[in-house]
Parts: C-alpha cells; structure tokens; sequence
C-alpha cells in the first residue's frame, strides 16, 4: 500500500459512491420500484426520493405493522401469525444484506450517515471545534435510539393499524426522519420540508421533521455524527450485530491499552468502551464499523475489522503514525507539522 | 326461405339493439357502486367491485365494449414475451370486464375495443396496479400492441401518483408506429378541457391542470383529497383512442414549505450556540 492509501479515503470514496448511488441509483438500475436494488436496504435510502435505488427496511417494517398486522386483527377481530409472515420476509431480506456488511451499512453505505460525515469535514475545514459528547450526555444519548425503534417504527404504526392512533402514525419514523428531507433536496426537490397542513397531527410531525433536519444539519459541522446517535437503525443493527462474520475485534492486552485513548479520541460517535474494553464489549451496539479506531491504534494487532478468522485491517504503529501526520483523531487536518496543534484533547460539549 | 328472412331479421334486429342496450348498461347500469361519469363523453375505464391483489372489475363507460385485453408486466422482449403477458378478456353482458393478475403483481395495461359515442372504432385504455410483486411496466410500455393506442411513456412508481401541475409524457401509436403531431385532448373531472399536440415521435406532453376545487376535509382519506379522473382522447383516420386515469392534489396543495423552512430554521438555531460558541479560555 502507497502512502496515500489509508482506510478513511477508502470509506470515502466508497461513501460517495453509495450516496450517489443511493440517491439517483434509480436511473442505473431503473425508475419502478420493481427494479430497485431492494425495498429493505439497512440504511436510511428514503422512498420518498423518487430516483433512488433501493428503500430503507424500517418502511416496510411500519407499512407491514400498520396494514398487514394492525388493519388485519381489526378486520377479522383476532390475531393470527400469518399476519406476520410479510414482516417475516422483510427481516428475511434485510439480514441477507446485512449478513454481509454488519453495521458498516451504516458507516460506509447510509447516504444521512455520508451527508453528515461531509458537513463535519466542512466544519474542520473552517477550523470550527470538534465537540465531543462526554460520557455521562453519551449515557444519556444511547437509549433516544431504542425509544424511537420501539415507539416510533414498531408501536405507533401497529397503534394506527389498529385504529388507536392517527394515520400520520402509520409511518411514525418516516413523518419525522431527516433523510426523508436531505436526500430528496439532493434531488432538489423541496417538497418533504413542506409542513403538512392535512390535520393537526399531520403538521406537527411535519414540523418536527424540518426542525430535526435543521438541527441536525448545523450541528453536524461540531458534532459528529449527531443524528446517527439516535438512529433506530443503529438500534436495529446492534440486535443483530453478534451474528455476522464481519465485525470489529479487540484483543486482551493487558494494562498498557486505555492509556492512549487514542481510539476514543477517532471514535465519531463517543465510544468510550473502545478504549477500556476488550472482545465483544469493544463491538459497542453505537459502533458504525467505520473503522477510525482501528486507524489510530498504536497497537500493532491490538484493535481489527475481521471476517470470520480473516483479518481484513489491523492497527499498527507504523499506519497510526502515518495517519496522524495529516489528521487528528477527531477528524481536523494536519496541514503540517509546523501548524498543528498542541493536544488532540477534545473540546467539551453538553 | 321464409324461415331464413325471419332469422336475419332477428339477427339484424338484435345487432342493431345491442350497442343501445349496451350503452344504456354502461351508463345507468352496472354496480351501483360506481357512478357514471358525467364529467366527459369520451370512453373511459373505471375500476371497481370486487377489487383484491389477485384481480378486480372494469367497467367501460360511453363505450360500446366488444373485447378487451389485459398485458400484464413482463421480462424480457419480443413477441413472445408479450404474447405470454397477454389475456383475453370477455366483456359481459352488463360491459364488466374482469382482470385476473393472480399472483403476479404490478402494472397491469386493460385495454378495451369498441365503438364510441360516435360509433368509431375505438381502444380504451388504463392502468391497474396490483400489490402484489411483479416486474416493472418498462417492456410493457415499450411492446408493440396491435391498434390505435395512447399510453403513458412512463408510470408514476408505487406511492407516486400524477399530480397537478406536472407535466407527463405520452405516447400515440398505430399497430406499433409512432402518430407524429397528435392532438390530443384532456377532459378532467374538476372541469377542465386541454388540448396538447405531439411532436414528430408520437410522444405528448402532458401537463396536469391545477384545477382542484376544495372538498371538505371529512372526505379526504390519508390526510389528502380523493384523486380526480382525467382521460386524454386522440382522433386519427376516423380512429379513438383513449387512456384514463387520476390524479391528486399538486405537491404542495396541503403543504406550506414557507412554515418548513420556518421551523428548519428554528432548528439551526437552537443548533448554533452548541456548534459556533468559542471555547473557554483557561482562567479566563
């Protein structure tokens, strides 16, 4: 390998690839949703861009809750598990994908997740500061992610299938997911920030979706990753991140790791157990698989993405070194050696 | 010999009784579910009774059905492919024409052959779709079918639908060949009558009139109005052809992007401070 490569251009380039791919795939692999990539891809592709190549899994999963399951015990008054076999092959579909990739749909394939990894590098680039989440708002953070699973992608849309709730409940994430509004401006097309002015459920959903997209999008120049800490698929993910080959491995290594942190400092989304924890604690359920901490361990071997018994990418002091001349952990260029800056500690956010 | 005159007679008689008796099914009879459209005089295909994911009812209005058939969505190419899409469909006595799609899914083309208001020969034409999966209309769209046809060049996708104020294109063809510089007219349920012309391929674009009139909120279903009916008529060498459909509301016709981009923006400012506040000078 040359002195350009490093995994991080790699998983660029490879994001940029998808998000365009994601976004305006349509007119590669055709317009009608029947030739789309597929209708449960583990990452945010939204439907409601109308040139994309593939629908994100957490839309069949409301639409099948809401009509298949919901409508069904309501029109025929009892519960059957055949009700359940569409969700079935959904699940089906969405682990054939994610058994390949793991959580890395959301690291190198998510077009929101790419959006905000770009807008972060626009914010280093305008020496903005990096705000770090500390432990105890992370703490805070990480179950916003499971409350939106459960509520607002499994419960309110079997709520609104039984008839409790709304229709604007239906697809409770959808109303509110910024993804809905970012890819389809990339298409430029404004209309998924348009307020629904149907009903009053309608517009508040609406609303909340504009406002989380205009949060997310300016605070994504400071903090990393800021949406994707809440994601639902993330929580999706992390349940079924143990059975896939692909993952992220920690050797045991004693009293020497946890001093560098160097890890945790690279860690776009705050994981602190990188650093402190080893074997499958170290694959946290937040990890994206983006691979930056294996990129910054010193460690030779210590910290590595395999598959299966195969190592694909292992740390090592010599590639640590390298890649910290022309980036800080926390993502701001090295413009070189004579400009950088003292410490790599991060700056405090609440 | 005087037995075979009574016959002839009789069948004549009948012949010349059918279409009356078949128009008048069309336009007051039928389930009473489905209303006769007043909205236009031009034949139109109307779904409805019976409607499931394996197959539904047509109804033709102002037209004298005889046959019809019913392409479904295919792979691959050629005659054979489509020959293999294709059904007959018997019309019955009351004009009903019953599509069966099974388990196959998607785009469905329900095409039905008669005479119109004017007693030409006429093809009728409108999409179905099924919800269960299927392939993508691109090859049915592009087949050649026999007769004077007008269909759209492009399908909206699932969940998509045409919608006022975009501009849609169509294409008029004879046994396959192009119709260059078509007129073509539309008539919509809301009240409009437009006329597009052609160009030297055949394609017509189409653009949808903004015309929805205001329906009282306890009529829309989903948080939206109903769709309104359109169908866009094209006369060439004393033939008719048409193609129906709906349409909804324009993109932002219950939208306001003003108040989105209102609340977009509150968003960026409770975001600000945490993103551009200066860092905390040590002992300062």
């Amino acid at each position: 390998m040359g002195q350009a490569f490093t995994l991080s251009r790699l998983r660029l380039t490879v994001q940029v690839v998808m998000l365009v791919f994601t976004v305006y795939g349509g007119a590669l692999v055709g317009h009608y949703l029947a030739d789309k990539v597929t209708g449960a891809l583990p990452s945010l592709s939204c439907a409601f861009d109308q040139q994309n190549s593939g629908y994100c899994v957490l839309i069949p999963l409301q639409h099948q809750l809401h009509h298949r399951v919901g409508e069904s015990i309501v029109r025929f008054q009892q519960f059957s598990y055949e009700y359940l076999i569409p969700l079935g092959f959904t699940m089906m579909t969405f682990l054939l994908f994610f058994m390949v990739l793991n959580k890395a749909f959301c690291g190198w394939i998510c077009p929101l997740g790419t959006v905000q990894e770009l807008l972060s590098k626009v914010g280093r680039w305008f020496k903005l500061p990096v705000r770090r989440l500390n432990q105890s708002t992370v703490g805070r953070v990480r179950p916003v992610k499971w409350a939106m699973l459960i509520l607002l992608v499994l419960v309110l849309p079997l709520m609104a299938g039984l008839g409790y709730t709304s229709y604007v409940t239906g697809d409770a994430y959808c109303q509110v997911c910024p993804s809905r509004i970012v890819t389809t401006l990339l298409t430029a097309n404004a209309e998924q920030i348009a307020v629904n002015t149907a009903d009053t459920t309608a517009y508040l959903f609406s609303a909340a979706r504009s406002a989380i997209f205009g949060f997310v999008l300016i605070l994504a120049f400071g903090v990393r990753q800021p949406y994707c800490r809440i994601c639902p698929m993330l929580a999706l993910h992390a349940v079924f991140r143990r059975l896939v080959p692909l993952r992220l491995s920690k050797k045991q290594s004693g009293d020497r790791c946890g001093t560098c942190k160097s890890c945790y400092l690279a860690c776009p989304m705050d994981i602190h157990e990188v650093a402190f924890e080893f074997g499958g604690k170290a694959f946290h359920q937040d990890c994206t698989m983006c691979g930056r901490c294996v990129e910054y361990c010193p460690d030779d071997g210590l910290l590595s993405l395999k598959l299966g018994p195969l190592t694909l990418f292992s740390s090592s002091k010599e590639y640590a070194k390298r890649r910290a001349k022309t980036e800080k952990p926390d993502g701001t260029p090295r413009p070189g050696k004579s400009t950088s800056r003292p410490s790599d500690q991060p700056a405090p956010a609440e | 010999m005087k037995k075979n005159f009574l016959k002839a007679t009789a069948l004549a008689a009948l012949l010349f009784a059918l279409p009356a008796s078949a128009q008048h099914a069309h336009h007051g009879g039928g389930p009473k579910s489905i209303k006769a459209p007043v909205w236009t005089a031009y034949p139109i295909l109307i779904a409805g009774g019976g409607y499931s994911r394996t197959g539904t009812q047509i109804h033709p209005f102002n037209l004298h059905a005889m046959v019809g058939t019913s392409y479904a969505s295919f792979y691959g190419q050629g005659k054979d492919a489509l020959a293999q899409a294709t059904n007959d469909l018997k019309v019955d006595q009351d004009g009903t024409v019953r599509v069966k799609s099974g388990k196959q899914g998607g785009y469905y083309l329900v095409q039905v052959f008669g005479h119109g208001p004017q007693g030409e020969e006429t093809t009728a034409s409108a999409f179905k779709y099924f919800s269960n999966p299927g392939p993508a209309p691109r090859n049915l769209l592009a087949a050649v079918r026999p007769g004077f046809e007008i269909v759209p060049n492009i399908l909206p996708r699932e969940h998509a639908h045409y919608r006022e104020g975009e501009t849609w294109n169509f294409r008029v063809r004879g046994n396959g060949e192009a119709v260059p510089y078509a007129k073509v007219v539309m008539e919509t349920s809301n009240g409009t009558q437009r006329t597009f012309t052609g160009d030297a391929n055949g394609l017509v674009a189409v653009t949808f009139p903004t015309d929805f009139i205001d329906i009282p909120k306890d009529q829309w279903r989903h948080g939206r109005p109903p769709a309104s009916k359109f169908v866009l008529a094209v006369r060439h060498e004393g033939l008719l052809a048409t193609f129906n459909g709906g349409y909804r509301l324009g993109a932002y016709g219950d939208k306001d992007l003003m108040a989105g981009i209102g609340f977009a923006v509150v968003g960026m400012a409770v975001a600000a401070p945490i993103v551009f506040r200066r860092k905390k000078k040590k002992g300062g």
